[in-house]
């Protein structure tokens, strides 16, 4: 009779075990998908604060956006801005690697995943009018545009203006005013 | 208290004034307090609005980043507008995100309310939506502070205060100098109309300057004065009036004294005249509730309004009863058949209902319960005394029982005329042929007892058809056959009737007939001119003249039988058409009269509408005159003629004939005859009596072995009127064989003569008499073989028509009454035969028939006798002449078919 009770509680207890690891794992997965959400509401303001040349993205033209990587959180970023609409443009997001054709895009976030690719990505992307934005250390400084930052639990950002400028892109100063830090220049590769 | 009345006026048109323009004045500065409030607010709203839209633009990055600090700084850029006293940035979930507030004493709410304004006590709140890229990121939240209106509101007070009082002074100086022209004038007719009333005095007069003034003030002082005036003038004149009236009212008293006393007496008069009302009323009910017939009363619309207790007992209802429907509803909504008769279609209710008088003698009014009665009824428009028609009175008895005894007594006429008429007609027929020596010589003894017989049989006769006639006629049992009659002809073939009997009384008639055409039944007009040119006769002393004459009227043709006899006492002129009624009871023997002439002729003649009556004939003799009414001149109406087919039908013919000459019943054969062959005399005679051929030959070679034969066949009744023709080669011109039967046996010579010969032989007229009454009978056919017809005879109506079809007679004598079936019956199985559509026929029946019923009896040429109404001479003649014609037609027939 004992001993089957001391079995049934076994179990019990087992069974709270596994309930609030299965909770911890989620949790710390939730995290993760909550900053990649952020970031990408991020992006989505980015393109409602900036603007493009009309030969770039003529109106009523989609605004394409890139992932390049393979970050696993990359479908959570994807379920956020797929749909919106910035500055009347509808906003269509796809997944690309660092070797694969990015000329249509306007704005392409790059992968912590590629920091090993970065100078070629930029590099290929030198003429074209597209904002760039990571959250790869140091991305402002080494040519991207905007750099994400994580300060405490909060997401910030770094401007740098020179990329900016060459893209041909004009942020609005009311961007600038929320920006953690404005660069004037890359400091170095 | 004068003075007091005197300033009220004046104060209260002076308060009048102040209170009007002081709440002029006070809406006035209201109405700008409030607009300056409202302005001060709105410029609040647009100052707040402009403030809210600058800040919502600046803090959408901020707040699209989650960038706290930023937002506040934007914020912290209201520092410099002191009126701005709170602000705060809410974000997408309205929660708080960003805050300012300078003044502690204003907190924030917690959450962002509803957009737009919001006006508490001392602030007035903004919260304004922030959008970025249409899409709602947050809400703003911007608070002015607006403790200022108080005092605001203060200082308008003060300045409206101010303006108040001073127009108020205005006013109360100006109203003080201009009220006095309005109540100047009222306070001095015032005073004036004070003055009057306490001294009486009607010459005061109202004294103002406004008098003048052509305005209502002006008008009504005018007027006051004028109306003093006229009280005045009133015044004497109702002095004057009064000392009349006095004078007045003391006659006027003594009168109505007077009339109140005579009131008194009509009063008493008028109780007595109510009380005699009251047993009239008595006594006129009391006559109702007595009377055996029925009384109802009906309205206009035919509703009952009163009924005496015997209606109420014959209808098995009381008028409670009827109510709410007609009378005709309540008692007559059923034919005397049971088929129902709906109120539009009776014409009697829609007479009384117009106010018609009407008398019916003969109707139905049913029961409650369902039984009905025979009824008879006259109803009587009712009019009050302004002529207005109030409705009918009804009365109504039974006459079941009468119309019971009326039936008995028609069954007692049919009898006596069948059971009487009949033995009558065989006794004169019989006497008639006895007395006229046809049947053999009788002694001169016999002879006058049989003139004696036949005379009073004559006399029976007509006494009974005398008095079926005056029943039937008088009851409307006979219907008058009429047509259009020529009152000329009428009247010269009665004067040739009754023309032997004239010259026998030795009087000479004179006739002075006139044209025109009556509409009638002829036989009746001729039977009441017969009538009283018999009476006129009768009564004439010999050497006398009797003039009939008539006269044709618009609508009446008179005719008039004028005697010089001994004429009629003025007191019997009224009374000599009742029934057995005579000058003196001595003439009915004297004359051989029954007494019933003249009351015949008066219902014959009102049958037809007409009237009847005698008078004196200056110097002696009587004239007797009767109307008739003349006929409406119409297309004569055309008779068709039945056409005469020619029917399948063979003749029968029996040969007598030796064996070795057998080839004349070949022939006849051949020729389409139905032949039937006889080898002895005694079978022929057999046979010709069994089969009644159409003729008989006779093929024998010796006139000896005819002469059996021929003597056989005359000894029997049956066959002595059948054809006979003899073969040519043996027939010999020997006087002894035509002296057999002169006209009965010819004599063919070739083939065809035979044909022919025979052909005429068939055709010889023959009769069929169909009559149950064998004497009568016998008597016919002995009259008729007188003429050589050869007669049919037939007791049952089965068959007569089987003669009929096998003998195409050339008359038909019908009687009605048959053992098996009537006349009617048999004449309808005769139409079916087209060859005896046209056979003519003589309906002799002891019944008089009725137009409708001669319609039915009709064949070819048709005519209706009456049994003993004519004599069997008549009879003998009518047939002949009928034979006569028909055999003409025939020979036509012939020669133009030919």
């Amino acid at each position: 009779m004992s001993g089957r009770r001391s079995r049934q509680r076994f179990r019990f207890w087992l069974f709270l075990v596994l309930i609030a690891g299965h909770y911890g794992q989620r949790l710390e997965a939730q995290a993760a998908a909550d900053e990649y959400q952020v970031k990408a509401a991020f992006i989505l303001n980015f393109a409602r604060f900036v603007e493009w040349p009309d030969d770039a993205l003529p109106a009523s033209s989609p605004m394409m956006i890139a992932i390049v990587g393979d970050d696993p959180l990359v479908p959570a970023m994807e379920s956020v801005l797929r749909g919106k609409v910035a500055n009347g443009h509808l906003i269509q997001v796809h997944h690309r690697l660092w070797n694969d054709d990015l000329t249509p895009y306007r704005i392409i976030f790059i992968s912590t995943s590629e920091e090993a690719h970065l100078p070629q990505v930029l590099g290929k992307l030198a003429q074209q009018s597209v904002l760039t934005v990571s959250d790869i250390e140091r991305f402002s400084l080494r040519g991207g545009v905007i750099e994400l930052v994580m300060v405490g639990n909060r997401v910030r950002f770094d401007i740098n203006r020179e990329p900016a400028a060459t893209a041909r892109l004009r942020i609005s100063s009311r961007l600038f005013n929320v920006a953690r830090a404005i660069h004037e220049k890359a400091a170095s590769r | 208290m004068n003075a007091l009345r005197w300033s009220s006026i004046r104060s209260r048109l002076t308060a009048i004034i102040m209170i009007t323009s002081s709440t002029a004045v006070l809406l006035t500065c209201a109405g700008f307090t409030i607009s300056g409030l409202l302005n001060l607010r709105s410029r609040r709203i647009s100052d707040l609005s402009t403030v809210a839209e600058l800040v919502s633009s600046n803090s959408t990055s901020a707040l699209a980043f989650g960038d706290r600090k930023a937002a506040q700084e934007v914020l912290y850029a209201l520092r410099p507008k002191p009126s701005i006293v709170a602000a705060a940035i809410y974000d997408e979930h309205g929660a708080l995100f960003a805050r300012y507030e300078p003044n502690a004493a204003f907190f924030i709410p917690p959450v962002n309310l509803v957009d737009g304004i919001h006006d508490s006590d001392n602030r007035l709140e903004l919260f304004y939506p922030i959008v970025l890229d249409h899409e709602r990121i947050g809400t703003l939240y911007v608070a002015s502070d607006q403790r200022d209106r108080n005092s605001r509101l203060a200082q308008y007070g003060e300045i409206a205060a101010g303006i108040v009082f001073i127009s108020l002074m205005i006013a109360l100086l100006l109203s003080w100098r201009l009220q006095g022209g309005i109540s100047g004038p009222i306070v001095e007719l015032a005073r004036v109309a004070r003055l009057i009333s306490r001294n009486k005095d009607f010459s005061a007069r109202a004294h103002h300057r406004a008098l003048s003034d052509r305005d209502e003030i002006g008008d009504l002082m005018t007027g006051f004065n004028g109306m003093l005036a006229e009280i005045e003038q009133r015044d004497e004149r109702l002095l004057l009036i009064h000392n009349h009236l006095e004078g007045t009212v003391a006659r006027r008293t003594e009168e109505l004294t007077k009339a109140n006393e005579e009131l008194l007496d009509a009063k008493q008069t008028a109780e007595k005249i109510a009380e005699l009302n009251a047993r009239l009323a008595r006594e006129s009910a009391l006559i109702l509730n007595s009377a055996t017939d029925g009384i109802l009363g009906i309205s206009i619309d035919n509703r009952p309004t009163f009924l005496n207790p015997a209606g109420s007992r014959m209808l098995g209802l009381t008028l409670q009863e009827m109510q709410g429907k007609t009378f005709h509803d309540a008692v007559h909504h059923k034919h005397a058949d049971g088929s129902p008769f709906p109120q539009a279609e009776c014409e009697n209710a829609q007479s009384v209902s117009q106010g018609e008088p009407i008398r019916t003698k003969e109707d139905t009014f049913w029961r409650p319960d369902g039984t009905s009665f025979a009824v008879e009824y006259a109803s009587t428009p009712m009019f009050d005394e302004n002529g207005r028609h109030l409705g009918a009175v009804v009365m109504f008895r039974d006459i079941t029982e009468r119309l019971a005894i009326d039936r008995l007594k028609s069954e007692f006429v049919s009898t006596v005329s069948h059971e009487l008429r009949t033995p009558l007609t065989s006794i004169r027929g019989a006497l008639g042929l006895l007395s006229s020596g046809l049947l053999g010589p009788v002694a001169e003894k016999g002879q006058r007892m049989l003139e004696i017989a036949v005379t009073n049989t004559d006399r029976l006769i007509r006494l009974i058809n005398d008095i079926l006639d005056l029943e039937r006629i008088g009851s409307g049992k006979v219907e008058l056959i009429r047509g259009p009659v020529d009152a000329r002809a009428v009247m010269l073939q009665a004067v040739e009737g009754i023309h032997s009997m004239a010259e026998q009384a030795g009087v000479l008639i004179v006739v002075e007939p006139s044209a025109g055409t009556l509409w009638g039944d002829r036989d009746r007009i001729m039977q009441t001119l017969t009538n009283l040119l018999g009476n006129a006769i009768k009564f004439s002393p010999r050497g006398s003249v009797t003039t009939l004459s008539g006269i044709s009227g618009e609508t009446d043709f008179v005719f008039s039988v004028a005697d010089e006899g001994r004429g009629v006492p003025e007191k019997s002129l009224e009374t000599i058409f009742e029934r057995f009624s005579q000058v003196d009871a001595s003439d009915s023997r004297g004359n051989g009269g029954s007494g019933l002439g003249l009351a015949i002729c008066q219902s014959i003649v009102i049958a037809h509408g007409g009237r009847i009556w005698a008078e004196s004939n200056a110097p002696a003799g009587s004239r007797f005159q009767f109307t008739i009414p003349l006929a409406v001149p119409e297309e004569p109406g055309t008779v068709t003629a039945v056409p005469l087919t020619s029917a399948p039908y063979r003749k029968t013919v029996l040969v007598y004939e030796n064996d070795s000459l057998a080839a004349v019943g070949a022939l006849l054969e051949s020729r389409g005859f139905g032949v039937v062959r006889a080898t002895s005399p005694a079978g022929a005679a057999a046979i010709a009596s069994n089969i009644q051929p159409d003729a008989i030959v006779l093929n024998i070679a010796a006139a000896g072995d005819r002469q059996p034969i021929v003597e056989l066949l005359q000894s029997s009744n049956e066959t002595r009127d059948i054809p006979i023709v003899v073969t040519p080669q043996l027939s010999e011109p020997d006087g002894d064989d035509t002296a057999l039967a002169a006209d009965r046996i010819s004599a063919a010579r070739r083939d065809d003569d035979l044909i022919e010969a025979l052909n005429h032989a068939c055709d010889a007229p023959c009769i069929l008499l169909v009559e149950d009454d064998s004497d009568l009978a016998r008597v016919v056919i002995t009259l008729l073989h007188r003429h050589g017809i050869r007669t049919f005879h037939a007791v049952r109506g089965a068959e007569a028509i089987r003669l009929s079809r096998q003998h195409e007679p050339s008359l038909i004598v019908l009687d009605l009454t048959l053992p098996d079936i009537d006349g009617f019956a048999v004449v309808g199985a005769l139409r079916e035969s087209e060859h005896l559509l046209a056979v003519p026929l003589i309906v002799y029946s002891a019944q008089d028939v009725g137009s409708a019923d001669r319609s039915r009896l009709r064949l070819g040429t048709t005519e209706f006798l009456t049994k003993s109404r004519c004599t069997l001479s008549d009879f003998e003649a009518h047939v002949v002449r009928l034979l006569a014609a028909t055999t003409k037609r025939k020979q036509e027939e012939r020669d133009a078919a030919a």
